[in-house]
């Protein structure tokens, strides 16, 4: 990596997090810890669940400290931030579907969300035996996705099995097609289907089939999914640090790439495993970063 | 009487309010991140597919539900399905000492024979065509251990299953490979030298094909010291009826799945002496016995196409056996000349059936189906010395119905459905049913239900006669019909615990039953007219640490409308508890529950007790890991009690047991 040219000057850093939680908490760790010690840099943070005016405050701040560069973490925050300014660069993170922001000039980020080639990667690892995957997903946010994940899970020797779920009303059929013909389900962020409000019926509905259930975060996997893959929030930190310092270095924000998190960990529900009949080996068990039992 | 039912609630009220909730309420934030606290691991799914033949919230359910589960089977420690029905709020179960008849909401005629109820298996009619019945003891078809879940459904649902869907619907769900992984075996001893042996093997291979395959053996000696005051005579030994309640049952089943489709097959059969004296039969003759043997198989094909339009289709074939054995002394002087008459039935029957299910117009569940069934052989015969009842019958019956959920808006819903039956015996018959149903919040309903059900004469009635000696042809026969308009309120206090409580008016006409006439001979007729109201309500609480508890109180007043009297076998009052608690996390569980019955009239214009009924069970797991041990204890504190008897008994009331007891072991591989 080439090295930063550092300006003299002190840089004025905005980090706006949708909330005060431990995950954005290792995260910002993460971000200060990769600037170089004698990088001359002020932080000010912002936990959006704290401010009151949420609608007015960024663009007040932007005026107030002029910042050279914006780190935001959750979903909300990015929002707000590309409403506020189209601009000063905007290097995003703990946001699973970063293709919401691609539109912005002025942004880039390491999302949550993990390649389909890398999810089939580890289920192949972790289920080996498991090769008719099931995916339940809507139209018109993912089925480009869905097209080049067939073609993917096709080379690697998987049958994907694709459900449609356009409207909230269809998810109860599509998931009484688990009975049938399908091993695991694997899932994507999909705004029908992946919702706060649906959750429970996933998560149900997996036991129900004993179809287990891939789930899409840290939390998906304690509340019954078997396994997750996962992230180390403070690496994502360092990882969107390292994307910020190329862009306070001089690099053009529109040159830098969306990234994926490069340090992949996964979660293990043992209880569910054990209840499904399924072995995961110890080796898999060892290395997991937290095994549910 | 007040006394017991005000203890129960006192019981019941301290057990479920001294649990503390133990998760935080529901609430996802922000999905990615912030699930927190909130587990669903192992919770029971709230859903019912009976009620309106596809998966739904029981929130939205057209009906009142009770669901049991496989894990509340084995912590009971249920061995019978009579069992498992008597524990529901609203049903009891008598017992003859032959067969296991199921009352429901103040409705259980002796010897009805389960006719008003409709036992589905998976979804398949199991009901026979001779007299559209099912047992609840011996004959009842399946192993419980086989049983995944039971969901019943109350009140009337012709609109969707036709006849005998009268005052419910049970369905079956079975055990699929995937439950089992494996072979799992168990063994059972109990009193009266009862032994139940049985080996399960299931599992769902990486091909897609799954496979669950069981197979029973039950015997037992019997009670062989039971006594019946109404026969204390030296003719009759004295009224004890010595070695002669034997028992035997054998149980074989078979799923296999792939893909869209499941073929399933069942045999059962059970062999049982009947030690009452029943039809005037000899005394303690060990003659006297029933035989009851049922198969079918069922092809099945389920498939969800890409449009969400769900199509299943059904077909299968059907055999039921029943032969009975009645010793009659036909001495005309002191010296016996003791001859078995011989009762038989032979039904065989194929069925057919189609439905499909689609979300239309975004708010519209659209169900359409209809199906038909060729009974082509309907057997019957009774013969001694010489033959008095022949008769073979091929009938058919064919159906179409329709339904729609429509969801009028976020907190209303309607569901409303309607089916035309046609039988070739007596012609057609039309029936609805209406749900209005209103959450006011997501935790609450309110439901508003109509619905009207009838049962068809079935080939017993219409056809078992011997022209004129003792019995005459039936005339002419109609279906029973029945009409009942419920308000059901359902709570969620919170993720623990819910309340039910349910009001309900039943009219039921053109009963049907075998009339004495003037001359003196019998004939089956349309008559007599029920009237029927009643109040049930539950609180129930769960808990994840494996606490379950539930009370229910059931009130109900079942009169003939003719002579305003209560019918006979009908309780006015029952009360139950039912409990689960953990002994020691995840490991022992101690299963109790208590029942209370208010007394009861019999077919002799007397009455039987009211009864008081406790069971305890302490079930055991994973000490070892895949084995599973329980000891249990029924009837716990040895109440002496009766089942009222039914017109072809001379007593007027039929002894239970006291306490018994079983210790059981599973072993999965």
């Amino acid at each position: 990596m080439r090295e930063p040219v550092f300006a003299k000057e002190q840089r004025q850093i905005l980090v706006i997090a949708n909330k005060n939680a431990i995950p954005y908490q290792k995260a910002i760790v993460g971000i200060k810890s990769q600037f170089p010690s004698g990088f001359d840099v002020n932080f000010s943070l912002f936990f959006l669940s704290e401010i009151e005016n949420k609608s007015t405050f960024l663009a007040k701040e932007i005026i107030k400290t002029k910042p050279d560069l914006i780190f935001t973490l959750g979903k909300t925050a990015t929002k707000l931030a590309i409403h506020s300014t189209k601009t000063i660069p905007i290097v995003f993170s703990m946001v699973s579907n970063k293709q919401i922001f691609s539109q912005a000039k002025n942004v880039t980020g390491i999302g949550l969300r993990y390649p389909i080639s890398t999810q089939f990667k580890w289920l192949k690892e972790i289920l080996p035996n498991y090769t008719r995957v099931a995916i339940i997903y809507n139209t018109k946010e993912n089925s480009n996705a869905i097209k080049k994940a067939k073609d993917i899970a096709l080379n690697l020797g998987l049958d994907l099995i694709p459900i449609i779920v356009d409207k909230p009303q269809q998810l109860p059929s599509a998931l009484d097609q688990l009975e049938n013909n399908i091993q695991v389900l694997l899932s994507i962020p999909d705004k029908v289907v992946m919702s706060p409000k649906t959750a429970k019926m996933i998560l149900l509905s997996s036991f129900k089939h004993r179809v287990p259930l891939i789930g899409l975060s840290d939390n998906w996997v304690k509340s019954g999914a078997l396994y997750g893959l996962s992230w180390d929030y403070q690496d994502i930190g360092q990882q969107s640090a390292i994307q910020a310092l190329k862009v306070l270095s001089g690099k053009a924000i529109q040159n830098i790439n969306f990234e994926s998190p490069r340090k992949i960990q996964y979660l293990i529900n043992h209880k569910i495993a054990d209840r499904m009949k399924i072995d995961i080996s110890e080796e898999l068990l060892k290395n997991a970063k937290k095994v549910f039992h | 009487m007040k006394v017991k039912i005000a203890y129960f609630l006192y019981l019941s009220l301290i057990v479920l309010f001294c649990q503390k909730s133990a998760l935080a309420e529901n609430e996802f934030m922000d999905l990615e991140l912030s699930m927190d606290e909130d587990m669903f691991m192992f919770e029971d799914i709230p859903s019912v597919y009976s009620a309106s033949k596809y998966e739904q919230k029981v929130i939205k359910a057209p009906a009142s539900i009770s669901i049991v589960t496989a894990d509340e089977i084995k912590k009971y420690g249920y061995r019978t399905f009579s069992e498992v029905l008597s524990s529901l709020r609203g049903f009891y179960s008598t017992n003859d000492r032959n067969y296991g008849y199921t009352g429901v909401r103040g409705f259980g005629l002796p010897s009805d024979y389960n006719t008003r109820l409709l036992l589905l298996i998976d979804g398949h009619r199991f009901n026979d065509n001779i007299y559209d019945s099912f047992d609840t003891l011996g004959s009842f078809p399946l192993d419980l251990d086989t049983i995944e879940r039971v969901e019943v459904v109350r009140g009337p649902s012709s609109s969707l299953y036709g006849t005998s869907a009268f005052f419910g619907v049970i369905n079956v769900i079975t055990k699929r490979g995937r439950d089992l992984g494996g072979v799992n075996v168990s063994a059972s001893y109990g009193s009266y030298d009862a032994y139940k042996t049985r080996i399960s093997y299931g599992d769902r291979f990486n091909s897609g094909l799954e496979v669950f395959l069981s197979g029973t053996f039950y015997d037992t000696q019997g009670d062989e010291s039971l006594y019946y005051k109404e026969f204390d005579d030296p003719a009759t030994n004295n009224g004890n009826y010595n070695n002669n309640d034997e028992e035997q049952t054998r149980q074989l089943m078979g799923t296999l799945s792939y893909q869209d489709f499941t073929l399933r097959s069942l045999y059962t059969d059970n062999k049982k002496d009947v030690p009452t004296g029943a039809y005037e039969t000899v005394f303690n003759d060990p003659g006297s016995h029933t035989y009851d043997q049922q198969i079918f198989v069922n092809l099945t094909y389920d498939h969800t196409f890409d449009n969400h339009l769900n199509l299943q289709s059904k077909i299968s074939y059907n055999k039921y056996r029943y032969t009975g054995g009645y010793p009659y002394d036909y001495s005309e002087n002191d010296t016996p000349d003791i001859v078995i008459n011989k009762d038989q039935s032979d039904g065989q029957w194929w069925r057919a059936e189609i439905q499909a299910t689609k979300v239309m117009w975004d708010e519209h569940r659209i169900t359409v189906g209809g199906d038909y069934q060729d009974n082509f052989q309907q057997y019957q015969t009774n013969y001694d010395l010489e033959r008095y009842v022949e008769s073979d019958q091929d009938t058919y019956k064919w159906a179409i119905f329709i339904q729609d959920e429509y969801n009028i808006t976020q907190k209303w819903t309607l569901n409303a459905g309607v089916r035309l039956d046609y039988f070739s015996t007596f012609g057609e018959t039309i029936n609805p049913r209406v749900a209005l149903i209103y959450n006011p919040w997501e935790s609450t309903a309110i439901k508003l239900l109509y619905g009207s059900a009838f049962r068809a004469p079935n080939e017993y009635e219409l056809n078992y006669h011997d022209d004129g000696s003792t019995t005459l042809a039936s005339e002419a026969l109609q279906p029973e019909e029945l009409e009942t308009l419920e308000l059901i309120v359902e709570h969620y206090f919170n993720k623990n615990i819910r309340a039910e409580v349910n009001f309900f008016r039943t009219e039921i006409s053109d009963i049907l039953s075998l009339v004495s006439l003037p001359d003196g001979l019998l004939q089956n007729q349309n008559t007599g007219d029920v009237e029927s109201h009643g109040i049930e309500a539950q609180l129930e609480g769960t808990w994840v640490n494996g606490f379950q508890s539930r009370i229910s109180y059931a009130w109900q007043e079942t009169k003939n409308k003719l002579t305003n009297k209560r019918l006979t076998n009908s309780p006015e009052h029952m009360v139950k508890l039912n409990l689960i608690a953990p002994l020691w996390s995840e490991k022992i569980f101690i299963g109790f529950e208590s029942q209370y019955m208010s007394q009861r009239k019999t077919p002799l214009e007397s009455e039987v007790d009211d009864v008081f009924l406790s069971n305890l069970t302490l079930f055991t797991q994973d000490w070892v890991k895949g084995v599973e041990m329980s000891a249990g204890l029924y009837n716990l504190f040895d109440q002496k009690y009766f089942d009222p008897g039914s017109e072809e008994h001379t007593q007027n009331g039929i002894e239970q047991n006291g306490l018994t007891f079983r210790v059981k072991t599973s072993i999965q591989f």
